[in-house]
């Protein structure tokens, strides 16, 4: 009786694994590299969820020392008198204080001949713009200009006298022609 | 194939290690020792595995090379071998196995199985007991040795003669193993010396081998004056033979192969993946309690930023930009305040009153002046005026250049015919 040649069949070769064993084993180590896919991705957002809010809190941190400055800048810069003003006035506002201010200097009221408020002019390179009105004064003393000018300043610390232009009415007068160019600023910041 | 290799033949009262050398296509002997060591009729009989790997350590310490990976021949009295059609047609590794167990005393749990093919029609099963196997191989781990593949004797030496024989039979001290060839392929059987040796040793039939175990010595010859192998002789051929073969019928799958290079990597590979996880989870859980304060830390400096908040804007709650508002409230009051310093072109409110003011207190008490008119403003002063003579108009601009921050002209003069002389003077203001 001759020999049969030993072979191997196709599927059912040698030393074919007990399934329970090797598939079990290549399954956990599945698994396994699933759950650690799962985990490095959870950690990783931690991890980005972390940082995030580390972040957040030095810019806070930044923030409220920021704002500590600037809270106690402003509860000062509130009690400081403004020499600025918010918007424009109204010219009636301002013919207004004028003629309160002549009251109170004794300026008759017929002194005051025009008043023409100018073009407003950003002044360069700054957040303010100028307001300007021109008040013509007949026959008044220098004193009185002087005085007129301090308490249109005293009343209101936003005017200023832009310029004063005096004219002699007569050789002989010690009144003069007063042109008194009024003005006060606006803040406005470019946007 | 490995340079050398060692195989340990487990018989029933002997245990040999046979060493060979490869040498080109073939494999030389270079050591062999046996110590004796009574083993299980079967592997389901108690037994201490650890005396097992002792006896192989003995013998494998006799072997002139260093010895850490073996083959292991086991006896066929611990397996069940059947072998089946593949006529039916079976797929997996399960298949198969649930096939044989029709055939086995045991349920397949508690086996542990391989198959090889024989010829084109049989499949052979090969099962071994799981728990001594396991318990066996543990031992031999322990002793030190890595077993490279298990094998059975009389299936080892039927399918891997050269040329192989019909018929085979292992002679030893309690059980004589037998195969042979049959219509249904190979057919195993166990019988006790008695019975096997009854009618065989006259036998010249050269489709038969025996492999003789019986004693530790070789016995050259039978009562007919054959020669047959010896022990050492027949535990050098059946090493032999496995030395050469790479396909073997090989039980040493599942866990009995813990030591092979797959299943060693499959199981670093999963030490270490574990060992990730461990340290991502605790990593994990470090990062959620240190951004479990960070948060608390962020609540506190809300509440902070709020209560600043409203101290300054009438609010209930914290808007989006707040830090923006109150920084942009500031700027705004600096600059209806005017605190800001640095813008240089604006004059103070009351600049040309102060200048007319400073030009009136630089004259001398004694000059004679009539002014006719005058412009002030903050950058230049004009005066024009009557005086008596000309050097009178010079000590007005001399007087004006008393004057801060101002730059005074000479003056123009005009004699006038009624006398005196007009004058005019401009100043200006210098530049900061």
């Amino acid at each position: 009786m001759s020999a049969s040649p030993v072979e191997s069949t196709s599927s059912t070769a040698a030393n074919v694994e007990p399934l329970e064993t090797g598939i079990a084993r290549r399954r956990r180590l599945l698994i396994l590299v699933c759950l650690l896919a799962i985990t490095l991705l959870g950690t990783w957002l931690q991890w980005r969820a972390y940082a995030d809010t580390r972040d957040a809190e030095a810019t806070a941190l930044a923030q409220l020392a920021q704002m500590r400055a600037d809270a106690a800048a402003i509860e000062s810069l509130a009690r400081q008198p403004r020499q600025a003003a918010n918007r424009a006035r109204a010219n009636q506002e301002l013919l207004a204080q004028v003629e309160q201010a002549l009251q109170a200097v004794g300026v008759a009221s017929d002194a005051w001949r025009d008043s023409v408020p100018l073009p407003p002019v950003r002044l360069a390179g700054s957040d303010y713009r100028r307001y300007a009105t021109r008040i013509y004064l007949e026959g008044v003393s220098l004193e009185q200009l002087a005085a007129l000018a301090y308490q249109l300043h005293i009343e209101d610390p936003q005017l200023s006298i832009g310029a004063i232009d005096l004219a002699r009415r007569s050789a002989d007068d010690d009144l003069v022609n007063v042109d008194l160019e009024l003005t006060y600023l606006v803040y406005a910041p470019f946007k | 194939m490995k340079r050398t290799s060692t195989v340990c033949i487990l018989t029933d009262e002997r245990v040999f290690a046979v060493q060979l050398k490869r040498e080109g296509r073939s494999c030389r002997p270079v050591g062999l020792a046996s110590v004796p060591c009574t083993l299980p009729d079967s592997l389901f009989d108690s037994f201490d595995p650890a005396e097992i790997a002792a006896s192989v350590k003995s013998a494998c310490d006799q072997l002139p090379l260093p010895t850490q990976e073996i083959d292991l021949v086991i006896p066929l009295n611990w397996c069940f071998v059947h072998c089946l059609s593949v006529e039916t047609r079976r797929s997996t590794p399960t298949e198969w196995m649930f096939a044989l167990e029709e055939f086995l005393p045991a349920p397949m749990e508690e086996l542990i199985c391989a198959f090889q093919g024989v010829g084109a029609e049989r499949v052979l099963g090969t099962a071994v007991p799981r728990a001594p196997a396991i318990a066996l191989v543990r031992s031999l781990e322990a002793a030190g040795f890595s077993v490279s593949r298990i094998t059975v004797d009389v299936l080892l030496a039927a399918m891997h003669f050269r040329q192989p024989p019909a018929a085979l039979t292992i002679e030893d001290v309690r059980w004589c193993r037998h195969v042979e060839q049959d219509s249904s392929g190979w057919r195993f059987t166990l019988s006790t010396p008695r019975d096997a040796g009854a009618g065989k040793d006259s036998s010249d039939d050269d489709t038969e081998a025996t492999l003789v175990f019986a004693t530790g010595q070789d016995d050259n010859s039978n009562a007919n004056g054959i020669t047959r192998p010896g022990a050492e002789e027949s535990a050098s051929q059946l090493a032999d033979v496995l030395a050469q073969s790479s396909q073997v019928l090989d039980l040493s799958t599942g866990p009995l192969a813990t030591h092979k290079p797959v299943v060693r990597a499959t199981k670093l590979a999963e030490q270490c993946v574990a060992l990730a996880i461990g340290v991502l989870v605790v990593g994990f859980i470090g990062l959620a309690i240190a951004r479990h304060d960070l948060d608390q830390n962020l609540r506190t400096i809300r509440s902070a930023q709020l209560e600043l908040y409203k101290r300054v804007v009438a609010a209930d709650e914290l808007p989006a930009g707040a830090a923006a508002r109150l920084a942009s409230e500031r700027k705004r009051l600096e600059g209806l305040t005017r605190s800001d310093a640095t813008d240089v072109q604006i004059a103070s409110p009351l600049a040309p009153l102060v200048a007319l003011r400073a030009f009136a207190e630089s004259l001398p008490a004694e000059l004679r002046i009539q002014l006719t008119s005058g412009q002030f403003s903050e950058r230049q002063i004009t005066l024009a005026g009557r005086t008596t003579t000309h050097r009178e108009a010079e000590r007005i601009a001399e007087a004006a250049t008393a004057m801060a921050d101002f730059t005074v002209r000479p003056p123009r003069t005009t004699r006038l015919d009624s006398g005196g002389v007009e004058f005019s003077l401009i100043a200006t203001r210098n530049e900061r």
